[in-house]
């Protein structure tokens, strides 16, 4: 049955980094601690360096019912979410 | 070669506890591969090692309730342990002994649950990654988890589980339930008393589960026994690290 991922992240807008990162669902990866790792590593990053980032974590940590692919299409998404956006109370 | 047979119980804590002690103590060669037949008792909730809390159980309604609920090692999602309705298993090795290509050992060991499912009279189907289903509705989900040479499978059978507490206690993610067409979690799963029409014990489904998981894994040799006083002594100092709340609500 198809697996559920979620990414959510805090931007700094006028700087344009990242300043935190949660990626959670009910998938499995593979050794699971590496994508903690990831979400640590992209801290303080643009989009642009943390989705290279993401594509060296290939061969590292493997994902089973979602992909690094599939983190990096979300992480884009976010990153273009608009800014003045309220967040839900 | 020669596997352990254990079959006991024990709160949530204890027996997350006692999965990833025999995860490090076969890693380290000090146990040798263990089939682990086991019941939560009280009845618990498990979530997975990537899941948000909150997008994974009702915890208002279990704190209400006194449920007790902790975060596995393992990923997958959420799974309601019923006392009276739900068989556990665990199944510790080395990874060689399994199969090295993860989505093929998962097939491998939820073949056990599909021989015993079949032993008890019913078709049933294994649902890559993870799940086993009879009629197209899920009796099984399973997790596993990997430390360097060797694994930790575990997972559920749900012979007679309450299905309205288990919807009461878990929550699915909306768009999942779309992707499957239906409305609640209570529509995609079911049990194997449900699906025979008659009351199916505990006793039952264990003595199918071993000859199963003995099919499955080609075990010629399963002895029956306990653990030992180093596992328990570790699965001791683990338990606090599953009733934390540092552990539980990490994400």
């Amino acid at each position: 049955m198809g697996k559920t991922l979620k990414v959510e992240m805090t931007m700094n807008v006028s700087e344009g980094r990242i300043v935190n990162v949660t990626i959670s669902g009910d998938f499995f990866a593979y050794p699971s601690e590496t994508l903690e790792e990831l979400e640590l590593e992209i801290r303080g990053k643009t989009v642009e360096e943390a989705l290279k980032i993401i594509d060296d974590y290939e061969g590292r940590v493997k994902l089973v019912g979602a992909s690094l692919q599939d983190v990096k299409q979300l992480i884009q998404q976010a990153g273009r979410e608009k800014p003045d956006r309220k967040s839900p109370a | 070669m020669a596997w352990r047979l254990i079959i006991d119980q024990g709160d949530v804590y204890w027996n997350m506890a006692l999965d990833e002690a025999m995860l490090l103590l076969r890693e380290e060669n000090r146990i040798p591969n263990t089939l682990r037949l086991y019941v939560f008792d009280p009845s618990a909730v498990t979530f997975g090692y990537h899941q948000k809390l909150e997008d994974a159980v009702d915890e208002g309604y279990l704190v209400r309730r006194g449920v007790g609920f902790t975060r596995r090692i393992t990923g997958g999602g959420s799974v309601y342990h019923d006392k009276l309705g739900e068989v556990t298993y665990s199944v510790v090795a080395l990874i060689d002994d399994v199969s090295q290509d993860i989505e093929k050992s998962y097939e491998l060991i939820c073949g056990g649950l599909v021989y015993a499912i079949e032993e008890l009279g019913l078709e049933a189907e294994f649902r890559p990654v993870n799940d086993v289903l009879v009629g197209n509705k899920k009796v099984s989900g399973s997790a596993q988890a990997r430390k360097r040479n060797a694994l930790l499978q575990h997972g559920t059978l749900m012979y007679d589980t309450s299905l309205e507490e288990l919807a009461r206690c878990l929550k699915a993610p909306k768009e999942k339930l779309d992707s499957h067409r239906v409305r609640s979690i209570r529509e995609r799963v079911t049990t194997l008393s449900l699906e025979l029409g008659r009351k199916v014990t505990r006793d039952e489904v264990m003595k199918a589960m071993i000859k199963g998981f003995g099919k499955a894994l080609g075990i010629r040799d399963l002895k029956p026994s306990k653990h030992s006083p180093e596992e328990l002594k570790l699965a001791q100092k683990l338990r606090r690290k599953y009733m934390s709340r540092e552990w539980i609500y990490r994400r």
